[in-house]
C-alpha cells in the first residue's frame, strides 16, 4: 500500500465531516477517498475496519457509497486483467445494474469502489455514466491511519 | 443437463412448499437461458460456508428478465410455476451494456435473481449470507461487508431491519424478498451480488452461483443422525440414517486415533443398512439403519485409542456429524500370541474365501515372534459352519473336530446363519468335539510376503498331521476363544453428541441387531477402508 503525499490531504473536507466519521478516517488502514462536494461528506457514514473502509452518503433520491479494500482474494485461474476506462489516472471499470453504477480502480495499491443509486429511473444522475465518473474522479484524500508517515488513528 | 440432485423428501423440512417432494436441481453454472447471453463456466465457490440469503426453503434462482414475467421472458406472469420451480438457473453473466471483467463477452449481470418459496412479497425472510457489517442502505439496496472486504448485496427488499453501521451475525434477518425498485416496481424477488477484491482485477462482482448452490444445500439439507450404541475392543455397533434419503442407508466413519479427515487416524466407512429393531417397531421409517462392524485387532495393543464414529451426509454436501455416544476412548488388553499356533492359510483362495481382510485381521507380529510359534495344521481350506436342528447351536468343522462357535465369534469370521448346514447329532457325533473356536480371526505375516497364518489357541486339531499331540498349553479361559464376552478393555464415553438426536432416542435400550453377515471377501463388515 502506499499512502498519498501528505500535502494532498484534503484538510477542509475532513473538517466537513461528522465527528464520528472523522473518527473512522483517522482509523482506517487504507487511504480514504470521499466526494469533495459538502452535501455528501455531511452525510457521510464512514465505517473502518482492519481490511477495509467504507463510506455510505445519501442525498434526496440518490445515494453514494464508496469502499477500499486492502486485502485481495486470490482465485485460481482468473488472469490478470486491465480495466478499459480511465479513472483518476489509471484504468478502471465502469458497470452498472438495477440502475446501480459502480466504478471500480486501483489507486494507492488499494482497491477502490464508487457507486451511486437512484431511486427514480428519471433520474439524471443515474441516466449514464457521467454522473459516476466524474463522482469518482472528484474524490479527495481525506486521510488515514497512516496520513503522516505514523499510525494517528485508534487501533 | 442437471446436477446431481437429492431428495428432499423428509416432511417438514421445508414448510409451507409446493415443492416438498421436488428434489433440489440445478443446472451448471454458465449455462444461461438460452439466448440470454454467455455465462461463466465456474465451478469454483468464491465464499465457502456461506449462509443461504433467504431465511427458509425453497427457493429458486433464475432470471427474473428471462423468466415469465420479465421483458425478456416467453410471457405469462411473474408467479408462472416454472418461476417455482428446480431446477435452477445460473443468470450471472446475462446479457448487459456494462463492464463485467469475469464475464465472457466482458459485459453482463452481476449477479444472481433468486424467488423465495412462494411468489408473494413482504413474506419471506433475507437473512446475512455472513457476518458483517451492514455497510450502505440504498433506496432499494443493502450492502453487508464482511471482515475480509467480501460485500453481500441485497436488492429489492422490504421491512429493513437494520441500519448502516450495524454488525449483523450470519442468519440474522435483514429485510424481506419484495419488488421494491424505488419508483418503478420489479418482479418479487431478490437480486443478490458478491462483491470481492480480486487479485488482478480489483473490485468485482464475482460469480455467485455456486456459492449459492452450496449454502442452498446446505439450508435444506438436514444433517444426518445417529448413535454409537456399544463400542468393545472388538466391534462398535449402532445406528445413522439421513433424512434427506430416509430410504436409504448412508455410510458412518470410524475413525481411530484421529477424525474422520485425518490421514493418519485408522480410518474406514461402514454401510449402516443392517436391521435395527427399534426403528423397524417405529413404523414410520425404514428400519435398515444399523451397523455393526468389527474394529480393526491392531488395536487390540495395551494403548488408549480414542474412537469417532460419525454419520456421513447422503447428499456429500453437508459435513460428517459425530453420533451420540462418540467419540469414547477404549484401552484394550495387548493380544497376546502365548501358547498361541499358528494355521497357515494355503493360498489366495482360502483367504477369500474365508473373507479375511488384511485390515482388520492383521497383527503386527515381527517374523521372528511370529516363527517362534508353533505350528497347527493348514487352515481349513473352505469355512463350513454347522448347525443344529433347532439352529440354537453352532460349530465349525475344523478336520476331525467339530469346534463350538459363540454368536459373536461368527459375527467376526463373517458367517452367515442361512449359510451354516444343519447336521443330525448323528452327524455330529460322528466328529470329535473339539475347543471353543477362536473369538476372531487374527492374522500375522509369515517370511514371504503371501504367508499368512491364522493365530488359533491350544486345540484339539493335531498339530502336525498324524502327530496327535494336542497343541500348547492354553487353558481355560484362553481370551482368544470365543465364548462370553471378555473384551480386557475399558472404555471412556465423551457426552452424547449432537449427531444423536432423535434416533439416539429411539436406538437406545434396542435390543442388539440380530446376527447376520454378508460375506465380503477382503472387506470385513462391509467396511471400506479410508
Amino acid at each position: 500500500m502506499v499512502w498519498p503525499d501528505p500535502s494532498t490531504l484534503d484538510r477542509a473536507a475532513r473538517a466537513t465531516l461528522a465527528e464520528k466519521a472523522a473518527a473512522s478516517v483517522r482509523a482506517s488502514r487504507v487511504p480514504v477517498l470521499l466526494p469533495a462536494g459538502k452535501e455528501w461528506l455531511a452525510a457521510a457514514v464512514v465505517l473502518s475496519k482492519p481490511q477495509w473502509t467504507s463510506a455510505s452518503m445519501r442525498q434526496g433520491d440518490a445515494s453514494v457509497a464508496t469502499t477500499a479494500r486492502r486485502a485481495a482474494h486470490v482465485v485460481p485461474g482468473i488472469e490478470p486483467t486491465r480495466g478499459n476506462r480511465p479513472i483518476r489516472g489509471t484504468m478502471g471499470f465502469v458497470t452498472q445494474n438495477e440502475r446501480v453504477w459502480v466504478v471500480s480502480w486501483i489507486e494507492n495499491n488499494v482497491a477502490y469502489t464508487t457507486e451511486v443509486e437512484c431511486a427514480h429511473e428519471s433520474d439524471v444522475r443515474c441516466a449514464d455514466d457521467s454522473f459516476v465518473i466524474g463522482l469518482a474522479n472528484g474524490l479527495v484524500y481525506v486521510g488515514g491511519a497512516f496520513e503522516s508517515g505514523e499510525k494517528v488513528g485508534a487501533p | 443437463m442437471k446436477h446431481a440432485a437429492w431428495s428432499i423428501a423428509a416432511a417438514g423440512l421445508l414448510a409451507g412448499s409446493g415443492a416438498l417432494a421436488e428434489p433440489f436441481s440445478y443446472d451448471p453454472p454458465g449455462v444461461l437461458v438460452p439466448g440470454s447471453g454467455d455465462g461463466r463456466v465456474d465451478e469454483y465457490v468464491y465464499v465457502p460456508g456461506m449462509r443461504f440469503p433467504i431465511e427458509t426453503g425453497p427457493a429458486y434462482a433464475n432470471s427474473q428478465v428471462w423468466g415469465h414475467g420479465g421483458s425478456e421472458g416467453p410471457g405469462g406472469g411473474q408467479c408462472d410455476i416454472e418461476n417455482w420451480s428446480y431446477p435452477w438457473h445460473d443468470n450471472y453473466c446475462e446479457t448487459r451494456s456494462w463492464d463485467m471483467p469475469l464475464c465472457p463477452a466482458g459485459t453482463g449481470h452481476q449477479g444472481q435473481d433468486i424467488r423465495a418459496g412462494t411468489c408473494e412479497k413482504d413474506v419471506h425472510w433475507v437473512v446475512a449470507t455472513a457476518d458483517g457489517t451492514v455497510s450502505h442502505i440504498g433506496s432499494y439496496s443493502l450492502y453487508v461487508m464482511a471482515a475480509d472486504g467480501t460485500r453481500f448485496d441485497f436488492l429489492h427488499m422490504s421491512n429493513l431491519q437494520v441500519g448502516v453501521g450495524d454488525e449483523v451475525k450470519r442468519g440474522q434477518r435483514l429485510g424481506k424478498v419484495s419488488n421494491e425498485f424505488g419508483g418503478t416496481p420489479t418482479t418479487i424477488h431478490l437480486h443478490f451480488n458478491i462483491q470481492q477484491n480480486v487479485s488482478g482485477l480489483g473490485t468485482v462482482f464475482v460469480p455467485p452461483y455456486m456459492s449459492l448452490v452450496t449454502s442452498y444445500q446446505n439450508l435444506v439439507n438436514a444433517p444426518p443422525e445417529g448413535v454409537l450404541e456399544s463400542l468393545t475392543c472388538e466391534r462398535a455397533r449402532g445406528a445413522s440414517r439421513d433424512l434427506n434419503t430416509p430410504d436409504e442407508p448412508n455410510d458412518v466413519n470410524v475413525s481411530i486415533d484421529g477424525t474422520y479427515d485425518d490421514l493418519k487416524a485408522i480410518r474406514f466407512d461402514v454401510t449402516a443398512d443392517r436391521p435395527t429393531d427399534a426403528l423397524c417397531e417405529d413404523g414410520a421409517a425404514p428400519c435398515a439403519h444399523g451397523f455393526d462392524t468389527l474394529l480393526p485387532v491392531r488395536i487390540l495393543d495395551g494403548q488408549a485409542h480414542e474412537v469417532h464414529v460419525v454419520a456421513r451426509d447422503s447428499s456429500d454436501e453437508g459435513a460428517p456429524v459425530e453420533l451420540g455416544g462418540s467419540p469414547q476412548t477404549l484401552e484394550c488388553a495387548a493380544f497376546s500370541t502365548k501358547d498361541r499356533v499358528r494355521r497357515e492359510i494355503e493360498g489366495e483362495d482360502s483367504l477369500s474365501q474365508w473373507g479375511f481382510s488384511l485390515f482388520f485381521d492383521q497383527l503386527p507380529v515381527a517374523e521372528e515372534d511370529v516363527a517362534s510359534l508353533g505350528e497347527g495344521p493348514a487352515w481349513p481350506a473352505d469355512p463350513v459352519l454347522v448347525a443344529s436342528e433347532d439352529g440354537a447351536e453352532h460349530w465349525v468343522h475344523d478336520g476331525p473336530v467339530l469346534r463350538p462357535i459363540s454368536d459373536d465369534a461368527m459375527f467376526a469370521f463373517r458367517f452367515e446363519l442361512e449359510d451354516a448346514e444343519v447336521w443330525s447329532g448323528e452327524q455330529r457325533n460322528a466328529l470329535k468335539p473339539g475347543r471353543p473356536w477362536p473369538a476372531r480371526p487374527v492374522l500375522v505375516a509369515g517370511k514371504g510376503a503371501d504367508t499368512f497364518y491364522v493365530l488359533d489357541g491350544a486345540t484339539d486339531v493335531p498339530l502336525l498331521p498324524g502327530d496327535g499331540s494336542g497343541g500348547g498349553g492354553g487353558g481355560g479361559g484362553d481370551p482368544g476363544e470365543s465364548g462370553p464376552e471378555g473384551c480386557a478393555c475399558r472404555t471412556t464415553q465423551a457426552p452424547s453428541g449432537p449427531g444423536g438426536g432423535a434416533l439416539a432416542v429411539a436406538i437406545l435400550g434396542l435390543v442388539a441387531a440380530r446376527m447376520r453377515r454378508r460375506r465380503e471377501p477382503a472387506d470385513a463388515a462391509g467396511a471400506r477402508v479410508g
